[in-house]
């Protein structure tokens, strides 16, 4: 096989490897609770608003907002 | 029957459920929720303690309601935006009707600002159909001279057996701000202590729309990303109207000072990107990147990571790293030379809009009792570098014998627990 057939190859198939479908009865690692995206829900709140009081950014993982003096 | 949490969260995935409503929260009834953040920043700044509680109420059908309340007591002395001078200054408060003073060669800071802030928050997820939830957001924020009020809607659809899901949402806030004095003109001069004053606005307001669009694909059963990208559009009044600027002549020195104006429009964008894994069969990394950038010229860049050790069966240790650097808006200045705030519109020497780095390490423990009760703990320190910007140059010789960016440093401990379901 040519190297330029066995790259395409390769490259297909790390290509449909990153799309493989995860079966329902294969989640149960990402339904953990540690494997939620944005992590633990007050610690996020606390450092979006931290972060808001002190920095020029805020938001990026959800709603920039901000409700108060503080910036 | 009591259930570990995960197994039960996992038998729920094992339905079909999507990722989000197959989390341990999901489980139908009422969970609470308890934190507190202590935030205190060195050399008698900024102190701050802000408790939160949550009440969520899940249902079989997937509906769920979750209401907050949150308590926010400041106290301490935060800077007023001028730079230091060789002999002490004095500052007039904001009401016009006081001063304080501050020492030759120190940072001012106004140490006569107290508040404590209110807000509510209630929203409410319904599944539309099989794969479509629907969240509404409603929120209320109050403090002595600052009321905000928002709501906002997302809805987020799960294709490809849900290993994919879409969302967007959108968001409007609505501020009143009543500083206390009144609003004072952009760039106009600060009155001594019982000056008479210009008339000035009472209350302003501001609008906030944010919209978002996210992106999250489970990778493998092990692995999944997210990516959102969003845009923040405010209009109103931007300007903090208790922060100024020295106006100096050339030896650096202070020959007034006048109160900062900030454009009265910003347009932000930012793009935020998750990767979670679990590793080892045991525990959870998260590494994440955000990009953000303005029309005022802010751009600044985030990397935040974690690594949960579930070095135990109900235990855990989570080391956490951020670093943040942001460039300094177009109108920032460290002060201003004479006659110059006759000849430009904006500016502010709010040190929040220099150039900055800043970092985070902090490390969290976490402990499930034996009936299933979680808690954790988790103490950080935070640490702002700043970057010389916004030095006028024919003033640049007199001022370099100060500071102009001091070091912000600032201790962090959060503690929180979870009961119900």
């Amino acid at each position: 096989m040519n190297p330029l057939r066995l790259t395409a190859m390769t490259l297909a198939l790390a290509l449909v490897s990153g799309c493989v479908t995860v079966q329902p009865w294969q989640r149960g690692t990402l339904a953990r609770e540690d494997m939620q995206p944005g992590g633990e829900p007050a610690l996020a709140a606390f450092d979006d608003h931290t972060y808001f009081s002190k920095e020029a950014s805020s938001g990026g993982r959800g709603f920039g907002g901000g409700g108060c003096g503080c910036n | 029957m009591q259930l570990n949490p995960s197994l039960n969260a996992a038998a729920l995935a094992l339905l079909g459920l999507s990722q989000a409503s197959a989390a341990a929260d999901a489980v139908p009834g009422w969970t609470f929720e308890g934190a507190t953040l202590i935030y205190s920043e060195a050399d008698g700044r900024v102190q701050a303690a802000e408790p939160r509680f949550r009440a969520t109420r899940n249902w079989d059908s997937g509906r769920s309601l979750s209401m907050g309340l949150t308590l926010d007591a400041l106290t301490g002395a935060s800077p007023n935006g001028a730079a230091p001078a060789s002999t002490p200054q004095t500052f007039t408060t904001p009401s016009g009707n006081g001063s304080y003073t501050i020492a030759a060669g120190e940072t001012p800071l106004d140490d006569t600002f107290r508040d404590t802030r209110v807000a509510l928050d209630a929203s409410l997820s319904t599944p539309l159909g099989r794969r479509n939830t629907l969240t509404t957001t409603l929120f209320a924020s109050n403090e002595y001279d600052y009321l905000s009020i928002g709501a906002g809607a997302t809805i987020a659809r799960d294709f490809n057996l849900r290993n994919t899901t879409v969302s967007f949402g959108v968001n409007v806030e609505q501020d009143r701000i009543e500083p206390v004095g009144g609003a004072p003109q952009p760039l106009s001069r600060m009155p001594a202590e019982g000056e008479p004053r210009a008339s000035r606005e009472a209350s302003v307001s501001k609008t906030v729309i944010d919209v978002l669009a996210s992106f999250t694909q489970v990778l493998s059963p092990v692995s999944l990303v997210t990516l959102t990208a969003s845009l923040s559009k405010s209009d109103g009044y931007l300007s903090d109207p208790y922060k100024l600027l020295s106006v100096v002549g050339a030896d650096g020195e202070p020959l007034r000072y006048v109160y900062e104006g900030r454009p009265d429009t910003r347009l932000k964008q930012a793009l935020y990107g998750e990767y979670k894994r679990f590793v080892y069969d045991r525990d959870a990394w998260t590494i994440s990147l955000r990009l953000m950038s303005d029309d005022w010229g802010v751009f600044s860049q985030t990397v935040d990571t974690t690594y949960r050790w579930n070095f135990g069966a109900r235990d855990h240790l989570e080391p956490h790293l951020r670093y943040y650097r942001q460039s300094e808006a177009d109108f920032y200045r460290a002060a201003l030379f004479d006659g110059e705030e006759n000849q430009i519109g904006e500016a502010s020497a709010d040190p929040r809009l220099g150039a900055f780095d800043a970092i985070t390490v902090g490390l969290k423990y976490g402990h499930t009792t034996r009936g299933g009760l979680p808690w954790w703990v988790r103490l950080e320190g935070y640490t702002q570098l700043g970057r010389s910007a916004g030095v006028p140059a024919e003033a640049a010789d007199g001022l370099a014998k100060f500071d102009l960016e001091p070091e912000l440093t600032a201790v962090l401990f959060t503690t929180g627990f979870r009961f119900g379901r």
